[in-house]
C-alpha cells in the first residue's frame, strides 16, 4: 500500500453554488429580482421588509417573501399583513437557509408574475455568509442598538453583502449611535458598499429605499 | 451550527473521490472570513464519518490569513503587523490599506489516498 496525494481544488459548498447559479438564472430569466436579507437577530428585517412589501404592492408591483427561522411562522404572518404571498421555511436548528431549502419551496408556489422576491434569511451574522440562495443582491442590516463596530466583529458576513440598512435610526440619539463611524466600518471591509438610514417606525428612507432597489432591479434585469 | 453543513460538504468531495474507503487524509483551506470554526468543524467531521470508511480519515485545515495591502508602499501586512491603535491604515506612510480577496474562501485542496501496490 502506498499514498499518494491526489489534488481536488474544489469549493467545499460547490453543490450549493451550482444549483445557485442555476436559480440565479432561472429567477432573472423570469424577470424576478431576488434579494437576500442576512442580519443579528432583532435587528428590524421583518419589519422592514413588512414595510418595502407594503409600499411596493402601493406602487403595483408583485412582489413575495420566504422568510426562514428556526421555529414558528410567527415573521411569516406578519409579512402576509403587507398583502404579499409569503412562505415559511423553519430549518428546526439549522442557523441558515441554503439554495436547495429556497428551491423546494420556490417549487411549489403557484405564483403568478413576480418583480421581487424577498428572502428574509435566519437572524444570525455568521452562518448564512458562505450559503448563496440564488440572489441578484445581498442585504444586509445594523440596527443602531447593536453598535457601530459589528463590521469590523463580523466582517465576513458584512463583505458578503451589497447594500447595508442602518436601522431603527429612530433609537440613534439614545443610543448614542455614532453614524459616521458605522460607516467607516463598513467601508473598511466592504469599500464601496451602499449605506441607506431607515426606521420600521417613523417609514424614514422608505422610499428612496425603494426607488433604489428599483433602480438596481431595472439594471440587472437590462 | 453550519460547520455540520460544511462537514457534510466535505464528506460528499471525500466518497466522491475515494469511493474505495482508502483514504488517509483531507486537506481543506479556510479563508480568515469564512465563519467556520475549526474545532466544531473536526468534531463535525467525526460525527459525519462515524461508523463510515472514512472514520479514521484526518482533516487537515490551512488557513488563509487576513492579508491588507497598502497600495503606496507596495508592502503587505498581516494583522500581526499593523498598528493596534489604527489598524486600517498602513503603519508605514499612514494610508489606507485595503484588503486582499480570497477572504470567504473554502476549498478542498487534496486527498491522501492509499493505494494497493501497482494500481
Ligand atoms: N424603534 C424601532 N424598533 C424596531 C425597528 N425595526 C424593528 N423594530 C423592533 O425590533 C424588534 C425586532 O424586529 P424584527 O423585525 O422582528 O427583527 P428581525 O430581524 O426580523 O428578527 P429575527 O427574524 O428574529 O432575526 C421588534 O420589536 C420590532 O418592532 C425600528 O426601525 N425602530
Ligand atoms: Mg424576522
Amino acid at each position: 500500500m502506498e499514498p499518494r496525494i491526489l489534488q481536488v481544488r474544489t469549493k467545499i459548498l460547490k453543490a450549493n453554488d451550482t444549483l445557485a447559479r442555476q436559480m440565479r438564472a432561472s429567477f432573472l430569466s423570469q424577470g424576478i429580482f431576488v434579494s437576500n436579507w442576512v442580519s443579528s437577530p432583532g435587528s428590524g428585517k421583518t419589519l422592514w421588509l413588512e414595510r418595502t412589501l407594503g409600499r411596493m404592492i402601493q406602487r403595483g408591483l408583485n412582489v413575495a417573501a420566504i422568510v426562514g427561522d428556526l421555529e414558528t411562522d410567527r415573521d411569516a404572518q406578519r409579512l402576509r399583513r403587507s398583502g404579499a404571498s409569503v412562505r415559511q421555511i423553519m430549518t428546526h436548528g439549522l442557523c441558515h437557509l441554503e439554495a436547495e431549502m429556497v428551491q423546494r419551496h420556490w417549487n411549489h408556489w403557484e405564483l403568478g408574475p413576480i418583480d421581487h422576491l424577498f428572502i428574509e434569511n435566519v437572524g444570525n451574522l455568521v452562518c448564512p455568509t458562505s450559503w448563496d440562495l440564488g440572489e441578484s443582491l445581498r442585504v444586509g442590516m445594523l440596527s443602531v442598538t447593536e453598535g457601530e463596530d459589528k463590521p469590523l466583529k463580523y466582517p465576513g458576513l458584512f463583505n458578503t453583502c451589497d447594500v447595508v440598512l442602518l436601522t431603527k435610526m429612530d433609537l440613534a440619539e439614545a443610543c448614542e449611535f455614532d453614524l459616521s463611524s458605522a460607516v467607516t466600518n463598513l467601508q473598511t471591509v466592504r469599500p464601496g458598499i451602499e449605506v441607506f438610514e431607515t426606521s420600521g417606525k417613523t417609514l424614514a428612507g422608505l422610499d428612496p429605499w425603494i426607488d433604489w432597489l428599483e433602480a438596481r432591479r431595472k439594471v440587472i434585469l437590462g | 451550527m453550519h460547520e455540520l453543513s460544511i462537514a457534510n460538504e466535505i464528506f460528499k468531495i471525500l466518497q466522491a473521490h475515494a469511493p474505495q474507503g482508502n483514504a488517509i487524509a483531507i486537506g481543506i483551506r479556510l479563508g480568515a472570513w469564512s465563519c467556520v470554526g475549526e474545532q466544531s468543524l473536526q468534531n463535525s467531521f467525526r460525527w459525519v464519518t462515524d461508523q463510515t470508511p472514512f472514520c479514521n480519515v484526518r482533516l487537515d485545515i490551512e488557513r488563509i490569513e487576513e492579508v491588507w495591502i497598502c497600495k503606496t508602499c507596495q508592502q503587505s501586512f498581516d494583522q500581526s503587523k499593523q498598528s493596534e491603535s489604527d489598524p486600517q491604515n498602513c503603519p508605514w506612510c499612514g494610508e489606507k490599506l485595503e484588503l486582499l480577496d480570497g477572504l470567504s474562501e473554502m476549498s478542498v485542496e487534496w486527498i491522501e489516498l492509499l493505494d494497493q501496490q501497482g494500481t
